[in-house]
Formats: structure tokens, C-alpha cells, sequence
């Protein structure tokens, strides 16, 4: 009987349906007992279109029920970062945010989503139905960052349908491609060179007295000695190699070149922190030390 | 755990020198986060590639041991699955809804875990050091698949698990949960023993504590 009423009262809801599910019933009920006393030409719920406006963004269905200034003093908001907007929107605070969690854990509903998509909307172009769609913070700022590439690149909407193609692989896949992605590191430690020989590595001191000198020439001759650090106090008058050759032909010893190759002649105080020798060889016979090559 | 490790790898070189003589390695932190996708867990990948390259290059004559705090959800729809073949590795883990024992072994299929997204992780997590274990042999790897750990030395329980929230929604809505079978819980100090056996050189690589 009353079928143009219940038209009008279903466009006018349709529009309203921003609102929470009582509200809602509330307005049935006021529509229904206006019904009582006669045909209803428009129901337009008794609410505060300025907010609806400042949240759901402008409206031509709306428009006329919004006051001039609430639609003005709007734009305030646009300065904000997608994190700030969304701790508004869903009532939160920043320590109990987490980014890589979906919004919807937060409870994030159709109505806030709505609200959020319009609030987001200076940032990036986000529907309400992605939003509810287990989308995170992370998920939002590279849409951002891809929507800003886009910009960059003038090029309409290919760089979003490439990431959302990316983005629906199966789980099964990207348990993989992780896997893959964080095992292509591993190889074996190669020991190779001057700085990790596979032999043993001892350190003598006083090789240019006569006991040190033969003890060195020993060493040295040694197959199975790939280093020897051979430590002997600073002089002023000459050359540390200079005295140790000379020393070596006062005991009338001498040594292949590649015996010599194995040999590496330091100036050294061993009373002297770190032993008087510089930083690099410190560290590096402490790292021979370290693992357990090094005879002493 | 993953993010500062990558912060210090990502530095270059920079590495304290304490770093070159570590023994063991024993990864035990995570995000405790249910309902983040697989995505969100990629830190962690990086964070236990970093800590197993660590662990290679460690300047001791042979690499760190690697202790790897696992999930039982790693294995989650080991349930689902049915090529589960008899083997003397069978574990006294039974899942009771299906009883399909899950095996002490490291699974190559990605399906046995997809359930969430942490459970997907700690499988993507597992499969890493797996590869690790086999491009450098000497790495001693060691997964723990950990289920439910309950209480403290005291009793006091942490409120956040599953278990107690549990508990704590029952006044509020007048009623618990019907389940089915009985939930194995393992005590703390049990579950540390175990642990520190196993970081010791049990000479198993998958385990379930």
C-alpha cells in the first residue's frame, strides 16, 4: 500500500549506512512510526552531517545538510602520515601498533575502514574493501611508495597491477623464495693465502741470537710450519732484516727463498701492550691464536 | 633479535671481534605473533642467515654450533598429509585429533606447515639452516620444535599464552572451550633441561621438546 514511503525510506538509508547497526535500527523505527501517520515523502535521519562529511569525505547526496564551515576547516588533516591517521581512526595507541599486523586484528570494521579509506585518500587510493582484506600498515605505505613511482613514472595503473600480481602468489611459493633468498650465502670457509695457511703457525722470539737463529732456520725448513713470526727487539743502529742476515751468516746457516716466504720478521717489545707491534698484526695473530694454529 | 643482527651485519665489517670466537649460537627470540602473514616474518629470515653466516665464519678451527628454538606449528599440517611412512625416527608426539606421529626429521614439503604465518616462517627458518647444514658440513645444526612451554620456576604463568587467556575469558563469558584429547605441556625447567641437552651435541638435527 505504502510503496513509495518504503522506496524513499530505503534510498535514504542506503546513503546513511555508515552508521552502526543500532543507529540504524533506530532510524527504521523512526521511519516506520512516521509511517504510521501517513505517507513519508523523504526520512532524513536526525545526525550530524559535518561529521559525516569531515569522515566520509564530500557527497552530492549529503552536500545540502552540511553546514558551510564544517566542510572548510577540513584539510588540516591531510598533513598526517598513514600511521597517525590510522591510530585516530581505530582509537589506538602507537605502542600497541604494530606494523605487520593486519588493521582488521585491531578491529577495524566497514565503518572505520570507510573512514580510513576517505582520511587516506590525500596519501593513496585505498578502497575500504582492501583495507578490510587483512591489509597492513606495510601494505599501505608500499602502496604508497608504488602509487608515488607512478607519479614518477606516468604511468597510470601498470605499476599497481604489478604488484598485486606479485603479491597473490601462493604461500607455498614465497616459503620457498624466502628460503632461496636467505640461503645463497652459504659456502664453505675457504683457507687459502698469507692469512689463514693450513699449517701450524708459530711464534718465536730472539732469532738473532745464536740459538734463535738455528731454532728459525728449523722452523723454517719444517714442512709442516706454513708461519713463523719471528719477534726481535727494535734496533736503532740497523734494519731488524739487516741483523738477522747477518746472523745468519755468522752461524753459517742459510735459507731457500721459499723458506724465507714462511718467515715474517717483526719489531717487537713483548714487555710492550700488544707486544710493540702494530694493530693489523695483533689482531691477526690473535686470530691465528683464536683458532688454534698457532704454536708458541 | 633480527633486526639488530642485521644492524650490525648490514654495517660491514664492523662486527665486534667478540663475535669471532662464538662456540654456540642458540636462537631462541622471535616474534610471538599469531596473526602476521608470512611476509611479515622476513626479518627473521634475515636475521637467522646473518646469525648462521656468524656461525660459519667464525675464525675457531670449526664453525658454531647453531641451536634453532623451532615450533611444533613448523610441522602443523604434518596431520593432513598422509604419505607419513613408518620409521624408527617416530617421535612420542602424536597429534590426537588424526594420531599421525610427526617425525624428528626436517620436512622439504612447504605444506607441512601452511597453516599461519609463523609457523610458515619457522619452517622457511628451518629449510635456511638445513641448506646451511649442507653447504657447509661442518656447521652442527640443532632444530628444536618447541610446543607449548608452561609455567615458571615460581608458577607464575605468562599471561599472553594461549593457555591462561584461556582460562581468563572463562568468568567473562561463563563457560570454557570443549576439547577434545589432552594438551601435553611441558614445564619450563624440563623443557631447559632438554634444550641444553640437545644444544650440547645431541647427535640429532630435528627434535621435538
Amino acid at each position: 500500500v505504502h510503496n513509495q514511503p518504503y522506496v524513499h525510506l530505503c534510498a535514504v538509508l542506503q546513503v546513511t549506512s555508515n552508521f552502526t547497526s543500532p543507529e540504524l535500527c533506530l532510524f527504521i523505527r523512526d521511519g516506520l512510526k512516521k509511517l504510521e501517520s501517513g505517507p513519508v515523502g523523504l526520512y532524513v535521519p536526525d545526525v550530524n552531517f559535518d561529521a559525516i562529511e569531515k569522515h566520509m569525505g564530500k557527497s552530492p547526496v549529503y552536500a545540502h545538510l552540511v553546514t558551510a564551515d564544517a566542510s572548510n576547516g577540513d584539510d588540516k588533516s591531510d598533513q598526517l602520515s598513514p600511521t597517525s591517521v590510522i591510530l585516530k581512526v581505530l582509537d589506538l595507541a602507537a605502542e600497541d601498533f604494530s606494523p605487520e599486523v593486519p588493521l582488521t586484528t585491531y578491529g577495524l570494521d566497514s565503518l572505520s575502514a570507510a573512514r580510513l579509506s576517505f582520511q587516506l585518500r590525500s596519501l593513496v587510493q585505498v578502497t575500504q574493501m582492501q583495507l578490510l582484506a587483512h591489509m597492513t600498515l606495510n601494505d599501505i605505505m608500499a602502496k604508497i611508495s608504488v602509487a608515488v613511482e607512478e607519479v614518477a613514472a606516468d604511468q597510470g595503473e601498470t605499476a599497481t597491477a604489478v604488484a598485486v600480481q606479485s603479491s597473490a602468489s601462493t604461500t607455498k611459493e614465497l616459503m620457498l623464495t624466502l628460503a632461496d633468498r636467505y640461503s645463497g650465502r652459504f659456502r664453505r670457509p675457504e683457507t687459502s693465502g698469507i692469512s689463514s695457511p693450513s699449517g701450524k703457525v708459530v711464534i718465536v722470539t730472539g732469532t738473532t741470537g745464536a740459538v734463535g737463529c738455528g731454532i728459525l732456520v728449523d722452523l723454517a725448513t719444517d714442512p709442516s710450519v706454513s708461519r713463523v713470526f719471528a719477534l726481535n727487539r727494535p734496533s736503532e743502529h740497523s734494519p731488524l732484516l739487516k741483523r738477522q742476515m747477518k746472523a745468519l751468516e755468522q752461524q753459517d746457516l742459510s735459507l731457500t727463498e721459499q723458506e724465507w716466504a714462511k718467515v715474517i720478521l717483526v719489531e717487537s717489545v713483548v714487555h710492550h701492550a700488544k707486544l710493540g707491534v702494530s694493530d693489523d698484526l695483533y689482531h691477526e695473530v690473535c686470530r691465528l691464536l683464536r683458532s688454534r694454529r698457532l704454536l708458541y | 633479535m633480527s633486526r639488530s643482527v642485521t644492524h650490525i651485519v648490514h654495517n660491514g665489517e664492523t662486527l665486534h671481534p667478540y663475535f669471532d670466537d662464538v662456540t654456540l649460537t642458540r636462537l631462541s627470540a622471535y616474534p610471538m605473533n599469531y596473526n602476521m602473514d608470512l611476509a611479515a616474518f622476513e626479518s627473521t629470515c634475515a636475521g637467522v642467515e646473518n646469525l648462521a653466516m656468524l656461525a660459519i665464519e667464525s675464525e675457531l678451527s670449526r664453525p658454531a654450533r647453531f641451536v634453532f628454538a623451532s615450533s611444533v606449528s613448523a610441522v602443523h599440517s604434518m596431520c593432513h598429509l598422509t604419505q607419513v611412512a613408518q620409521s624408527p625416527l617416530l617421535t612420542p608426539i602424536i597429534d590426537h585429533s588424526s594420531s599421525v606421529p610427526v617425525l624428528e626429521r626436517p620436512s622439504e614439503d612447504p605444506a607441512i606447515a601452511i597453516s599461519m604465518g609463523y609457523g610458515e616462517s619457522k619452517w622457511v627458518n628451518e629449510t635456511i639452516l638445513l641448506r646451511a647444514a649442507q653447504a657447509v658440513p661442518e656447521l652442527d645444526i640443532s632444530i628444536v620444535r618447541i610446543g607449548q612451554i608452561s609455567g615458571s620456576r615460581n608458577g607464575a604463568w605468562e599471561v599472553a599464552q594461549w593457555a591462561p587467556s584461556l582460562m581468563v575469558s572463562g568468568p567473562v563469558l561463563g563457560c570454557l572451550p570443549t576439547m577434545n584429547g589432552v594438551r601435553d605441556l611441558l614445564c619450563i625447567s624440563l623443557q631447559k633441561l632438554t634444550y641444553r641437552r640437545l644444544s650440547r651435541g645431541f647427535p640429532c638435527r630435528t627434535s621435538h621438546a
